[in-house]
């Protein structure tokens, strides 16, 4: 009877003791506030108790939990409930506490000072915003959305109108994404930047620039997976935007031939069934 | 007349309590798993096996059915088959003696009959395995997914609940058998199996009977936790919860399902002599 009761004491104990370095407790409160953050975003009456409501949640995480992983992603969704409020400052704020308190968290801190660029950017401040931008490639060169500034630019001034100075903007973007794929084309950064390099073709409708640029890197890149993404992305732009199923089979079939193993077999595959599927 | 017994010697229920009270201790390790000092222990074989992402939340509770599943069945090696031998050794002494039964004594006198009953729970436990994973397992190997794949399946998993009873049925007698007259392991298995044949629409109905809410209870908790996303998405701990009243039914059912038999085992005896 003694080790039932001990048994039964100690599965009370173990509870109430609670034995936690902080990690699970973080966690949790971070899906409860995450699942709290996409539900505000589905309402259409969501009023600012409720933002400020989830600020409070978040803010817990980062106050109780500062060295924990994503302690600094807590602090991205405060400063993007401030940001979705139209409190423009206040989300610059919130987004340079991430740069100040989490500088070993390079990712999400690139991601930070260029969503900071982009507010200001919204307040019309262009100058501020391309200062913040140049600092986004300065600081964090090999971060993904260092890859976008360049892509970025150009479209801020082709939605403004300013036809010389987004030519002049697309054409540095390229060269510079030309230039990443060619100094190390074995790297992600190459496959990122193929994409990029295509956007820029794209937002100008230049597809046959697009396609040859293509079939340079597909030439010249052979033993990469430069060269199988490139037969991809050449298919897709003959299958979505020029609207020629055969000719996109051309491509995924040679990825089929000649590099089915590679990460690009699988989907090539798919979109080779795809299209000769009876309508 | 178990529910009469029951009545006169509530101290009966004291092995199947205490090993529920063991299921709840392992239930709160497993709880604990992803925290520290238990993922210091539980972390390296779940990332290995099953991959990081199960240590956190609230993923762990997808995995924890299956650890629970894992942590009884050590649990019914330990502690589990020592109370079961415990409960047939305290109906005997009712029996013969007529007195309440001392739980001490009853703890000593199962545990000197470890290895026989370890090794007939054993016994049962991978013939009901089989029965339950082997057929599903060939029709899944073998038969295309057809409708008529599916129905059958659906026959094998339900025929395998009530062949897994039956199997119990016949092998349940070897714990009284084991505890009170001493057989060894297959001579425990031996006698079960006559007294079985003898007695046996009796004993599977008390196997049966009590068993169906052992099962209602897993469909119960397999519903709710499959589902999780769908009933209950702010509450994965839900898991925790069903986990508990599987324990809870466990302590009826397998009192029931013991003590039962343990008291048709000794009037068997009786009318023996």
């Amino acid at each position: 009877m003694r080790l039932a009761w001990l048994f039964l004491a100690i599965a009370v104990l173990l509870p109430l003791t609670g034995c936690d370095s902080g990690v699970y407790s973080a966690e949790k409160r971070f899906w409860h506030a995450s699942r709290n953050y996409d539900r505000l975003m589905q309402k259409k009456d969501a009023k600012s108790q409720d933002y400020q409501v989830l600020v409070d949640d978040f803010r817990q995480i980062t106050i109780r939990y500062p060295d924990w992983a994503n302690s600094a992603r807590a602090q991205f969704y405060i400063g993007q409930l401030y940001a979705i409020q139209n409190n423009l400052p206040k989300a610059r704020e919130e987004f340079g506490v991430i740069l100040k308190d989490y500088p070993t968290n390079t990712d999400i801190c690139a991601t930070a000072l260029f969503t900071i660029a982009v507010i200001y950017e919204k307040e019309d401040n262009w100058e501020k915003a391309k200062e913040t931008l140049d600092k986004v490639v300065k600081d964090y060169p090999d971060s993904g959305t260092a890859f976008q500034v360049p892509l970025y630019e150009a479209e801020h001034y082709k939605a403004k109108g300013q036809a010389a100075e987004a030519d002049a903007a697309y054409a540095a973007a390229i060269d510079k994404y030309k230039k990443i794929i060619a100094d190390s084309p074995k790297t992600y950064g190459a496959l990122m930047a193929i994409d990029f390099a295509v956007a820029c073709y794209a937002d100008r409708e230049q597809w046959t620039e697009a396609i040859d640029y293509l079939a340079t890197l597909t030439r010249d890149h052979s033993d990469t997976l430069v060269a199988p993404k490139a037969l991809f992305v050449t298919g897709a732009i003959y299958q979505d935007k020029l609207k020629q199923p055969e000719k996109a089979l051309e491509y995924y079939n040679q990825i089929k031939d000649k590099y089915s193993k590679s990460i690009f077999g699988k989907p090539a595959q798919q979109l080779i069934d795809l299209i000769n599927k009876p309508k | 007349m178990t529910f009469k017994t029951l009545a006169k010697y509530p101290s009966l229920l004291v092995p199947f309590f205490m090993n529920a009270v063991f299921q709840g201790l392992v239930l709160t390790v497993l709880f604990y798993y992803p925290r520290s000092p238990f993922a210091a222990i539980f972390g390296p074989p779940i990332k290995a096996f099953y991959g990081i992402r199960f240590l956190h939340y609230p993923y762990n509770f997808l995995l924890l059915p299956k650890l629970f599943y894992y942590g009884q069945v050590l649990a019914t090696l330990t502690l589990g088959v020592v109370m079961f031998g415990m409960a047939m050794g305290m109906v005997s002494q009712i029996h013969s003696e007529g007195t309440s039964p001392r739980i001490g004594g009853n703890i000593n006198r199962s545990l000197r009959r470890y290895l026989p009953l370890v090794g007939v729970w054993l016994v049962t436990f991978i013939i009901s395995l089989i029965i339950l994973r082997g057929p599903a397992k060939l029709i899944m190997k073998f038969m295309q997914p057809t409708i008529f794949a599916k129905i059958l399946l659906q026959v094998v998993s339900y025929g395998g609940i009530l062949a897994v009873f039956l199997i119990e049925a016949l092998f349940i007698y070897a714990y009284p058998a084991i505890v009170v007259e001493r057989a060894g392991f297959l001579k425990g298995i031996a006698r079960s199996f006559s007294i079985s044949k003898s007695v046996f629409l009796t004993t599977a109905i008390l196997v049966i009977v009590p068993r169906i809410l052992d099962v209602i209870g897993i469909i119960i908790k397999d519903k709710m936790t499959s589902a999780t996303n769908i009933s209950f998405p702010d509450f994965p701990e839900i898991t925790v919860v069903m986990l508990a009243v599987l324990i809870g039914i466990t302590l009826i059912t397998d009192s029931l399902v013991f003590l039962s038999t343990a008291n048709l085992f000794m009037l068997k005896k009786e009318t023996e002599k």
